[in-house]
């Protein structure tokens, strides 16, 4: 009891317990930094330095885009805060949602659960550039949700969109039924999934008659 | 109201183009000069019992 006493008196000891208490309110406001930022605390890490590339080049829509990549960086973040396509939304941010759907190599992808280092020397196109660059016309699927109205708010859009038209790349025909289970990794919040799908089957109509 | 030529057409939302094309720019998407931390608050009163 007494060499409890003791210890608790030294200087070292009280120290240790300052020391803590500084670990505690840093990690306290790490934490918080990066819910406002809507990210992992993995984002405000430092990279070991010289463990991968840090300036890479990405094929974003036809474009060769350079971008300072840390290791941890995932697609989703990159194309929305490094290179300022926020067409491509996060929603869940854990390859729940499906909102961040982008195709890579004409694969739908949840960009939130992909690095973008992956994504190196591949083709990735977002809900930007399904439009013709030259002339703004709309890609069939982007036309079907113009004139079917299929969105209520629109949030998950763009990745019912960039889904569907991965989807119809290996099925152009699809039935009603096969279409639901191909976007079916896509969740809408409102509810507004049979006239989405209504939407979604007019652009695979229009794809065909291109 | 002698304007109404609007009533029983239908009509495209303003924005649903933009909106397609990943234009339009939701609350978060948003980085004002300068800004170094924002907090969205949602509405108190848009809750039904």
């Amino acid at each position: 009891m007494d060499d409890m006493k003791m210890s608790e008196e030294l200087p070292n000891s009280a120290s240790r317990r300052n020391f803590i208490k500084g670990v505690i309110a840093a990690g306290a406001a790490a934490s918080s930094t990066a819910y406002l930022f809507r990210s992992t605390t993995l984002h405000s890490q430092p990279s070991a330095p010289g463990a991968v590339e840090r300036l890479v080049t990405l094929n974003v829509n036809g474009q060769d885009r350079r971008v300072d990549l840390l290791p941890q960086d995932t697609l989703a973040w990159t194309l929305r805060y490094k290179l300022g396509l926020t067409g491509t939304k996060l929603g869940c941010d854990r390859a729940e949602c499906g909102a961040c759907t982008v195709l890579i190599d004409d694969v739908p992808h949840y960009s939130c659960s992909v690095l973008a280092h992956r994504a190196r020397g591949k083709k990735i196109v977002t809900i930007e550039g399904l439009a013709d660059a030259a002339t703004g016309k709309l890609s069939p699927v982007q036309q079907g949700v113009v004139d079917e109205q299929g969105f209520q708010c629109a949030f998950c859009m763009s990745g019912f969109v960039m889904a569907t038209t991965g989807y119809l790349k290996t099925n152009p025909n699809p039935t009603r039924q096969e279409l639901a289970h191909g976007i079916s990794g896509n969740l809408c919040r409102c509810q507004d999934y049979d006239k989405i799908l209504t939407a979604l089957m007019k652009g695979a109509e229009y794809m065909r008659n291109a | 109201m002698a304007d109404d030529k609007l009533v029983g057409q239908n009509c495209t939302t303003p924005a649903l183009v933009a909106t397609v094309t990943g234009k339009s720019r939701c609350a978060e998407d948003d980085r004002l000069e300068g800004m170094l931390v924002a907090e969205l608050l949602g509405s108190e009163g848009a809750w039904t019992s």
